[in-house]
Order: structure tokens, then sequence, then C-alpha cells
């Protein structure tokens, strides 16, 4: 599980930006006790819904916003390509490596996206 | 419900002052890097909250609410807010629903919030506050909140404060940033001294063009100095007399959680440019280019475009003024009343830069309407205060509408205006549903 969720944030590849960031193993092992403690609430995952890509997207997002921010939007994948793009080069996040984003921009695509239930 | 509780609690001692609620909750002490745990200090107590070790605990900062437990979203009751809507809990960001908005003033249980950041600690002493005024200036100042209140005039005026994406929700295609209805706005009756008195002291020099503001928000990414947001005004807007430095809020010390205890009131603008928790006046030899103020961030299309464009940077422009706009305070939206009964409809018409004219109510679509009557404003950027006696003539369901007319004749729009890439300046007619049986 440890090795999983590493792998969701992809924790070897990583670039950082800062040295004052969170220390990324801290990270996994924070989001690891989140998935291993709580992996049968959806709440857990601050009510994201389930599905492929939810794990690397709470893990990459919720360090410094919560899922209210993201489950408010329904986006068309392209404006979702652009939010991930503005939080790395505005707002301090770091950047994930290509497979992980690819997973987090269907995830949004798929589950936050113009047809989207409300 | 009891863990709902201690959750909320934890969320409430974090967002004040997260390296004392480390040491409240879990006991923590850390290390002098402001990392990791001093002798193990509160290490074992958060292992048990969050229901295991915490392997790389000597990495963790000081002050982080574990990830574990931050993100929940149970029912948000923080800062004394009452009613309100919660579009957001990290950042906070909460609007209020219509009926509330009733008051001339609005109280500040039900006034809106809007964060980028997070929210700073309470100063101890706010009278030692600092803000420094610098740039293109005579003379650089660097003033404590006592001395603004000693030294300059105080004024207290009652002035309208709108979030330049109030009204997001209308777009579609919907744009990014918080769902916002209508209620992202709020009459406040602020007191504190003139910007442009503060200027003039620094005495502004023949080349200054805008203002950046800065604030003591921590950004969200943790990244110490990184600003949340740093938006400004044209020189021009800064020395308006309405453009005020403010320390205080409806008679009291202006709250933490409205940016206290100093903050920018520049009325009629997006929100954005009243900077919270100021601690800074930067005059700029050029448009200010802090975070918020570029890209297409409180930015709107030079000329019109169709929903969905794509739409270059070099095309958009800074927003100023917000557009005129009304807002229907009651009867609460789902009212019942009586066939013929006449009742009293109420609310607030404010036009940015602008005043409003009339006010006009429908009670059929749009097909006709009735002017209502409109209060001028008790001073200029106050939002006025409007109400029409109607009845309903049969039986069944009814909409009504609001449409305010600013001083230039510029009417609110019955469907929402031009598309813009951020979702500002949606100023569409409001409309309420009323029965009558």
């Amino acid at each position: 599980m440890m090795a999983e969720c590493d792998a969701a944030i992809g924790r070897a590849r990583v670039r950082w930006r800062t040295p004052h960031r969170i220390g990324l193993g801290l990270l996994g092992a924070l989001l690891c006790l989140a998935v291993l403690s709580e992996d049968a609430h959806a709440e857990e995952f601050g009510g994201l819904p389930e599905g492929d890509g939810r794990i690397e997207t709470y893990s990459n997002c919720i360090s410094c916003h919560s899922t209210m921010i993201i489950r408010q939007q329904r986006l068309a994948r392209r404006t979702w390509d652009e939010v991930l793009t503005w939080m790395v080069e505005e707002k301090g996040m770091w950047e994930m490596p290509a497979e992980v984003r690819a997973k987090v921009l269907d995830y949004l695509a798929e589950h936050f996206g113009p047809d989207s239930p409300r | 419900m009891t863990e709902r509780k201690v959750e909320r609690g934890l969320r409430e001692l974090y967002d004040k002052d997260p390296e004392h609620a480390d040491w409240l909750v879990f006991g923590r002490v850390p290390e002098a890097d402001r990392r990791g745990f001093l002798k193990g200090a509160g290490l074992a107590a958060m292992a048990a909250a969050v229901g295991a070790t915490i392997p790389f605990a000597r990495n963790m900062p000081s002050g982080l609410i574990p990830a574990a437990l931050a993100d929940t979203h149970a029912e948000f009751t923080l800062f004394g807010k009452q009613g309100l809507i919660v579009r957001n809990d990290r950042p906070v960001n909460l609007e209020t629903p219509p009926h509330l908005l009733d008051p001339d003033v609005t109280p500040i249980a039900n006034f809106f919030v809007r964060n980028n950041g997070g929210v700073p600690g309470e100063a101890a002493d706010p009278d030692a506050w600092r803000i420094t005024v610098d740039g293109e200036v005579e003379k650089p100042l660097e003033l404590s909140l006592a001395q603004l209140k000693s030294e300059f005039e105080q004024v207290t005026l009652q002035l309208q404060l709108e979030c330049g994406g109030n009204g997001r929700a209308g777009f579609n295609p919907s744009p990014r940033g918080n769902q916002w209805v209508i209620g992202a706005v709020g009459n406040g009756e602020w007191t504190g001294c003139r910007m442009a008195d503060v200027l003039a002291r620094a005495g502004v020099k023949p080349g200054a063009v805008y203002t950046g503001h800065y604030g003591a928000d921590p950004h969200l990414s943790g990244e110490a100095g990184r600003p949340a947001i740093s938006r400004g005004v044209p020189i021009a807007k800064a020395m308006d007399p309405h453009t005020l430095i403010v320390w205080g809020m409806n008679g009291e010390p202006l709250p933490l959680i409205h940016g206290g205890p100093v903050r920018v009131l520049a009325p009629g603008w997006p929100g954005s440019c009243s900077q919270k928790w100021l601690t800074r006046v930067w005059v700029r030899d050029r448009e200010h280019d802090g975070p918020g103020m570029t890209g297409m961030s409180y930015r709107m299309p030079r000329n019109p475009v169709a929903p969905g464009a794509e739409v270059p940077a070099e095309d958009m422009g800074v927003m100023e003024s917000l557009p005129v706009k009304s807002v229907i305070t009651a009867p609460e939206t789902n009212a019942s009343v009586g066939v013929g009964q006449p009742f009293e409809l109420r609310g607030h018409a404010w036009a940015g830069d602008r005043a409003v004219r009339a006010l006009h109510v429908s009670i059929d679509f749009g097909a006709t309407w009735t002017e209502a009557k409109l209060n001028a404003p008790v001073n200029r950027y106050a939002w006025q205060r409007w109400s029409a006696q109607v009845s309903l003539p049969a039986k069944g369901y009814y909409e009504i509408w609001a449409r305010a007319t600013d001083d230039a004749g510029v009417m609110q729009p019955a469907v929402v205006p031009g598309w813009n890439p951020r979702g500002y300046g949606n100023n569409a007619q409001h409309r309420i549903a009323v029965t009558a049986a």
C-alpha cells in the first residue's frame, strides 16, 4: 500500500520548486494513512467520487486546498488542463510526473466535466 | 456528531494559529527548524489521531494539520458566521443568501468572506500593526495602526464591497473558480482613514501609476514570503476620498476574517482591490503585476468574445468598476402570498463607481415593469434601498424580477452578460419565486 501511494504522487520523480515545501515522504506517509485507515469511507477523499485517478487527484491537490473547490467545478477537459498548468506556474504546486498528471486530468475531466451531475 | 464537532474545532484552531494548535491538540513542540517533534513531544498523540505511526515525522513542518484529519466537509460555522453558504472551506469562502442581505448595513455575522490564502494569526496588539508605504513616493512611511488612528482624519462610510466573481455560477460554459450565485456582496459601515491622506503624507511622485497592496495572509502552499494575492488600483482610484484604509466595521474593530486589524476598502471595484491584513502599499510606476493582476485573473476581454472562447492574454484588460446590480432581499424566494394581497418587495441596488438612478420590478417575466421607490445612497458608494408594494392577481407561480438602471442609463440585463474566461461581472437581474394562493 505504501508503495502504491508513493507511486500515486510520483514520489521518486517529483521536482521541487522550493526547498521549503512539505516533505514528499511525509505527504506520502500521511496520505497512505488516510487511504489505509479510511478506505471504506468516501469522505476521507474529501467526498471525491470513486474512480480511476481519485487517489492521485486527492493526494496532489489537498495539501493546499480542500476538495470543495474541485467539487464545485464543471469544466471542459481543456480548462482542467489549463488549471493544472496554472497551479504549477502560478500557485506553487509541484510538477507531477507526466503519467500522474494524465491520470489526474482524466479523473477531473470525467467526474467534473460540463455534463457531470451537480 | 461529536466527531464532526472535534474536526470543526481542529480546523478552526489551525486556521487561527497553526503552531499553537499543534501544541494545544497534540502537545507538539517542534525542533528549532520548525519541523519534527522535539524529544518526541506530541508525536504519539498525533500518531494516535491519524491511526498509525508517522515514519517521516522528523520532516513534518510544525503547524501542519495532518492531511488525514484536514479534509472533512463537516458543517462549517467558523468566525461567528451565521446562515452563510460554504463555497469553500480551505481557503474559506462564504456566500450570503439574498434574504440575509436585507438590513441596510450587512451584519458582520452575515457578511460574505472571500479569501485567496490562509487566515493569519490574530494580532496580539492590533495598535502595533504596521504598514509601509513605499515605491514612487518622496518619503517612504512606516505607520502603526495607532498612528493611522491618531494622525489622520477618521472617516466612517457605508461602502458596498463585492467579489468580482459574484454571479460566476450563471455563466455557461462554467468558468473555474468559486461558484458564487449572488451573495458575494455586502454593505458595511467602515471606519478608517483616506488612503489619499496617507499617500499625500508620503508624497506621491509624478511617475506614480498604480498601487500594489500586500497582506499578511499566508499562501496556500505554505511557502513563506509568497503573497496569496497582491492587487492594487490606479492612482486616481487610490486618491478617491472613498478609498480607505480601514480598521473598523459596523462599529467594531475590523474582525480578523474580514482582514483585521487593517485592510483596504476600495469600493465599487472587485473586492480583491481591497487587500485584507494590509502590510504594505507599494506605489508603482506601472500597472501592478502581483499575483492576481496578470494573466486571466480579475481581467475581462477588451472586446466581446463567444462563450467558451480561448482569449489571448494580450486581449484581456484589468477589471475596474463593477456593473450596475441589484438584489431582492424580501420576501425570501419561494415565499407564498395571498391572491390580491399587497406585500412589500425590497432590496438594494448599487453600481460600482456610479449611482443607481432607477429600480423597476416585474411580476410577469419582464413583460411589464413598475418603478420602485429608490432611496439616495447615505453616502457615495453605499448601496441604495429600494422597495415596492405589489400584489399578485391570480393563484399560481410567479417570478419577481428586479432591474436597476445606473446614472449613465445602463441597465441590468435579463440574461447573463458577456461571457469571459473567469466568470466576472455577472449582473443579470435577480429573480425570486413567489406563489399566490
